[in-house]
């Protein structure tokens, strides 16, 4: 898969996957690996750059094997921020399947 | 690789960084081995899945806003050329408003940590890393000048800026210390007013018992009183003299001379009691009355102040809550409403807090032109005495 595609929706993937559920880095990079196959260093830069923007606030919660895990939590700002991009992403991918489709058959 | 060779270089390439995000990425990282190690992939296994570090650490700066390339070549310096967003490699879905991405800025504010140290980095790049980065080479060499210059700009913006404020801090401590000794030579101003006060009224007094009595009875005025008593004398003799010419009763004159005299000598005297106790009486009640339009003003003067004081308070944490308010605003907590609230309530209060202070300036205008109007009559009274 083209890489570039995989850089867009990897952010909206990863916003989607912490408003169902808090969740610690590990556990993250998992579950985005089973929708698309990315190179697990770079959801790291991403989740941080999230929560430097505040769209995800961090906590500490004890863990019963090794040290206490950070767990990622979707602000209000992280949820608006996160609506507005699947709402671009549902009209941005249609425009293109409809250019695509249309131009091919 | 090792665990502890790939943490310590992705530090030396994220050296740019402030230290408590470099911890955080590193700790981030470390984790994520630990748990792929628990699930029984070998350590070299687990960190040749991150790929390349330098790779690696290029995305992570890209995070960051810094330009990945010219940041890893000039880790090695300490000098950091920033270009928002052109290090982030997006394709561009959902990323219309880049201006926004301003508000939580990690990027440049925090960067500029680096800066402060550039030995720290310099020693840190010039180590191990020489080697891995020759390929910047040609790049450092060119690149010295630029940030060097935008670096000393940067420094007199600030210095200039800084000098600016602390000059508007010196005028406006001037203009509060200006408005405090004022306000101090207000409060104080009761207790030497009122006792010119009380002096000119004295004298109002005794020129008004001079009228009333028709007589002198202050003691001030002895010299008067004999005179009138000559004169009243002299005049008592002419009558003496014109009612009976042929009778002229010397000892009869004298007796009345010495009995006028002697009325006069009491009358003085009783005179001279009453007039001390009148006054003694008149600069009680005065006293009495400066006390209590001194109270008064006080009374009054301290509620609105109180008042005033209170609103300004609500004022400034209104004011405190519509900062925070606008903060997150920026951040896009939907908060418009209790924005527009605060900005109301703001600006009630702040009225109300001026009003009050408005009501306090009316009242000592008021005791001014009091003051101004008593010392008017008292030249008008010396005029006609």
């Amino acid at each position: 898969m083209n890489p570039q595609f995989k850089k867009g929706v990897l952010e909206l993937i990863v916003l989607e996957s912490v408003r169902r559920k808090d969740m610690y880095g590990y556990e993250l990079v998992e579950e985005v690996s089973e929708v698309i196959d990315v190179n697990e260093g770079t959801i790291y830069p991403l989740l941080k750059r999230l929560t430097n923007e505040r769209y995800f606030e961090t906590y500490l919660r004890e863990s019963s094997e090794g040290p206490p895990r950070k767990y990622y939590h979707l602000t209000a700002a992280g949820i608006l921020y996160l609506e507005r991009l699947a709402a671009e992403w549902e009209e941005f991918q249609a425009r293109v399947n409809a250019f695509v489709r249309g131009g091919g058959g | 690789m090792s665990k502890e060779r790939f943490l310590s270089e992705l530090r030396e390439y994220l050296s740019i960084l402030e230290d408590q995000e470099q911890e955080d990425i590193l700790a981030e990282y470390a984790q994520h081995i630990d748990m792929k190690m628990l699930k029984g992939l070998s350590e070299e296994e687990a960190i040749r899945d991150f790929g390349s570090v330098k790779e690696l650490a290029a995305e992570i700066l890209a995070a960051y806003h810094v330009d990945s390339e010219h940041a890893l070549a000039a880790g090695r310096r300490g000098i950091w050329p920033v270009t928002p967003g052109s290090g982030r490699n997006n394709a561009g879905f959902g990323r219309s408003e880049p201006g926004r991405h301003g508000w939580g800025l990690p990027g440049p504010g925090r960067i500029f940590g680096g800066v402060n140290r550039p030995e720290q980095t310099g020693q840190a790049g010039s180590g191990e890393r020489e080697k891995g980065l020759s390929a910047y080479g040609t790049e450092e060499a060119e690149g010295d000048e630029g940030p060097e210059t935008f670096f000393g700009r940067f420094c007199r913006r600030g210095k200039e800026l800084l000098l600016r404020v602390l000059r508007g801090m010196q005028s406006g401590l001037c203009w509060i210390g200006r408005k405090c000794r004022g306000a101090a030579a207000w409060c104080v101003r009761p207790f030497t007013g009122r006792g010119a006060q009380a002096d000119g009224l004295d004298v109002d007094e005794e020129y008004a018992g001079l009228l009333e009595d028709g007589e002198c009875t202050g003691p001030d005025t002895g010299a008067e009183d004999v005179k009138s008593d000559k004169y009243v004398a002299n005049k008592e003799s002419a009558k003496c003299e014109k009612h009976d010419r042929n009778v002229t009763n010397s000892n009869a004159l004298r007796r009345k001379k010495a009995g006028i005299r002697e009325t006069k000598e009491r009358s003085s005297a009783m005179g001279e009691i009453f007039g001390a106790m009148g006054r003694g009486m008149v600069q009680m009640w005065q006293w009495m009355l400066g006390c209590c339009i001194f109270g008064l003003r006080l009374c009054w003067n301290t509620g609105w102040l109180l008042f005033s004081l209170l609103c300004a308070g609500i004022a400034m944490i209104m004011l405190l809550g519509v900062g925070i308010t606008i903060v997150l605003l920026c951040c896009g907590y939907p908060f418009t409403g209790i924005f527009i609230t605060g900005l109301g309530g703001l600006l009630c209060f702040g009225a109300l807090a001026a009003g009050g202070f408005g009501m306090m300036i009316r009242k000592k205008r008021e005791n001014e032109d009091g003051t101004k109007g008593k010392k008017m009559e008292e030249v008008h009274y010396e005029q006609t005495a």
